[in-house]
């Protein structure tokens, strides 16, 4: 892997590629839920990965951002809220 | 505050429509500014690689390499990594509101082109809402962008030209799906075949695809859907349950992954929002009304591709070259060459792609009550029939009644879904169908300006401020 780089998952280290968005390397990990719906609170992850759905919303770097249209950063904090980091 | 930057034309998107018309227009002497969320042009099919990702070779991609290599070179603003969340009909024109990595922004123009794409319409099921459920669009995403698809057992369900396309990407990569339940029969593609002769190389291409999918074992199931799906322990997708259309027993996958998608729609919230119309369309849904080379009823506003009607990518293009053509002539440039018309041919094509797309609104009609319709406030097909028996008669009612289409997402899940439920209910009010579009268009943008925010704050925006 040319690039490796570094972020956190619910404080727990995750190596990935530069390039990649927050989504697709949740995903390569075998992480599918990325939070929970608000009104039953039903496991959710990311459904269209064009940006739409939103819901790969989740806390990432202290704002909630589409998972599916933010590219990766060295350090980067993602935080899954209400879902177990696989 | 200062006088936003006024430019001759704004295009939002530059995918295959907007990027030609970028091209065509700023070739005829227009100052023209190409906006786009994604961090290169190219759009949903010419998309450009991630960093780093080295897919195969492949006939879109190249397409796509040479129209980023021709927005680069022409004199084209082109503002990447760039969200449209707010747009505004001004005295002179229109301001767009815009997000990027910079910071929020307020550009003005003269004349406006939206050529926003399509989103993908999924057919809803039991526990379609189960993370490890995606769509199918949404693989050829992940395909093009990370040469990746998720998933150890995988399933690709549904109808239309990209399950094909879908399944054999995924074995291509090593992940032979479990099934591919194809909604249509073999008689749909028979039919569809005719206007597939219209473009000979997506023909083989199509062919080739079947062929090594047949040569691989993997099983097609025509004629069927999937009925439901259930989580594993884990809350995630443990087994699909797949069904003859029209009725007869089930079979069960065990999958961790489903790719399913029926149709496309196009992304026209920004047409709407201000003020251009839906046309019923008979081969798929709808379209924006506009005339041939893409004028929209509002003085200034034009369309091309998907976000107009759904045609597809070549199409796209050729009408996104004759829009800006069109819309330099509009602002008074002397043109050399008069804009070609689309090929019958493609048309053809066109036509055939979306004849196995189509979703009856008896389908929708007849999904089981406690089908979960709009994802993001967990409303179900019941309450939608709830509602409507306690006096909901249009598609904003509706809403206001069940909180359907007021999520983050605005409707654009569920909206078409819900549309088809209302047209199929005695006592609705005929063409009141449809959600009406609100900015910002994506709160989430928003939120990433205004702060912190929880995820269930955001639901309930405010009419933006210009
Ligand atoms: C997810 C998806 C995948 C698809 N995959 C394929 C495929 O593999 N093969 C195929 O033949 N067809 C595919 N299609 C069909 C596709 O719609 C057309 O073939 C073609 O891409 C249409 O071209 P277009 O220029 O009209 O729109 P698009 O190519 O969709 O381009 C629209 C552009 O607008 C941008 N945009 C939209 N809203 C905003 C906003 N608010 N702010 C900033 N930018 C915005 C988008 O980022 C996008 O780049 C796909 C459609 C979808 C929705
Ligand atoms: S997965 Fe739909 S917005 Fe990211």
């Amino acid at each position: 892997m040319t690039d490796a780089i570094q972020i956190t998952v619910n404080q727990r280290p995750l190596a990935c590629r530069a390039g990649m968005s927050v989504a697709a390397a949740l995903l390569a990990q075998d992480i599918y839920q990325f939070r929970t719906s608000p009104a039953r609170r039903a496991p959710r992850g990311a459904f269209c990965l064009m940006g739409a759905c939103q819901e790969c919303a989740i806390m990432i770097d202290g704002h909630i951002q589409r998972a599916c249209q933010t590219v990766v950063r060295d350090g980067m904090c993602v935080v899954l809220a209400g879902a177990s980091a696989g | 505050m200062s006088a936003a930057p006024f430019h001759d034309l704004i295009i939002i998107g530059a995918g295959p429509a907007g990027a030609n018309a970028a091209l065509s227009a700023a070739g005829a002497g227009l100052d023209v500014v190409l906006v786009d969320e994604a961090a290169h042009p190219g759009g949903q099919v010419w998309r450009a690689p991630a960093a780093g990702t080295h897919p195969p070779p492949d006939p879109d991609l190249t397409r796509g390499n040479h129209l980023r290599a021709q927005v680069a070179q022409a004199g084209v603003a082109l503002r990447a990594q760039t969200v449209v969340w707010s747009v505004a009909a001004t005295q002179d024109g229109f301001e767009v509101a815009i997000a990027s990595p910079q910071g929020p922004e307020l550009i003005g123009t003269r004349r406006l082109l939206v050529a926003t794409g399509a989103q993908e319409r999924v057919v809803p099921f039991a526990g379609w809402t189960l993370p490890g459920v995606f769509g199918l669009a949404a693989a050829t995403v992940l395909l093009k962008s990370e040469n990746f698809l998720p998933g150890r057992r995988i399933l690709v369900a549904g109808q239309g030209p990209l399950l094909v396309a879908v399944a054999a990407k995924a074995l291509k990569l090593g992940k032979a799906p479990v099934a591919v339940v194809d909604f249509n029969g073999l008689g749909r593609w028979v039919q569809a075949l005719r206007g597939f002769v219209g473009h000979l190389p997506s023909l083989r291409q199509g062919l080739t695809w079947q062929a090594k999918l047949a040569l691989a074992g993997v099983p097609i199931l025509r004629k069927h859907a999937i009925s439901r799906a259930e989580a594993n322990d884990a809350g995630a997708l443990g087994a699909v349950h797949v069904t003859p259309v029209g009725g007869g027993t089930p079979r069960m996958f065990e999958v961790d992954t489903a790719f399913v998608g029926n149709s496309l729609v196009p992304g026209d919230e920004i047409l709407r929002l201000l003020g251009a119309r839906r046309r019923p369309d008979p081969l798929t849904g709808w379209r924006i009304e506009a005339d041939d080379e893409g004028r929209c009823k509002i003085p200034g506003l034009y369309v091309a591709g998907d976000a107009g009607r759904i045609r597809g990518a070549l199409p796209a293009a050729a009408q996104g070259t004759r829009t800006g053509l069109a819309i330099a002539r509009d602002a008074g440039c002397a043109l050399s060459a008069a804009p070609a018309k689309t090929p019958r041919r493609m048309d053809r094509f066109a036509d055939a792609s979306c004849s196995l797309m189509q979703v009856d609104d008896a389908r929708i009609a007849g999904l089981a009550d406690d089908v979960v319709l709009c994802r993001c406030e967990d409303v179900t097909v019941g309450a939608v029939r709830g509602a409507i028996a306690d006096g909901a008669q249009d598609a904003n009612q509706l809403k206001h009644f069940t909180r359907l289409g007021m999520g983050p997402c605005q409707g654009r899940m569920c909206g078409a879904n819900a549309a088809a439920l209302l047209r199929t209910s005695p006592g609705t009010k005929p063409g009141g169908d449809v959600l009406t579009p609100r900015s910002p268009l994506h709160p989430v943008a928003v939120a990433q300006l205004a702060g912190q925010f929880d995820y269930a704050d955001i639901p309930v925006p405010k009419p933006a401020p210009l």
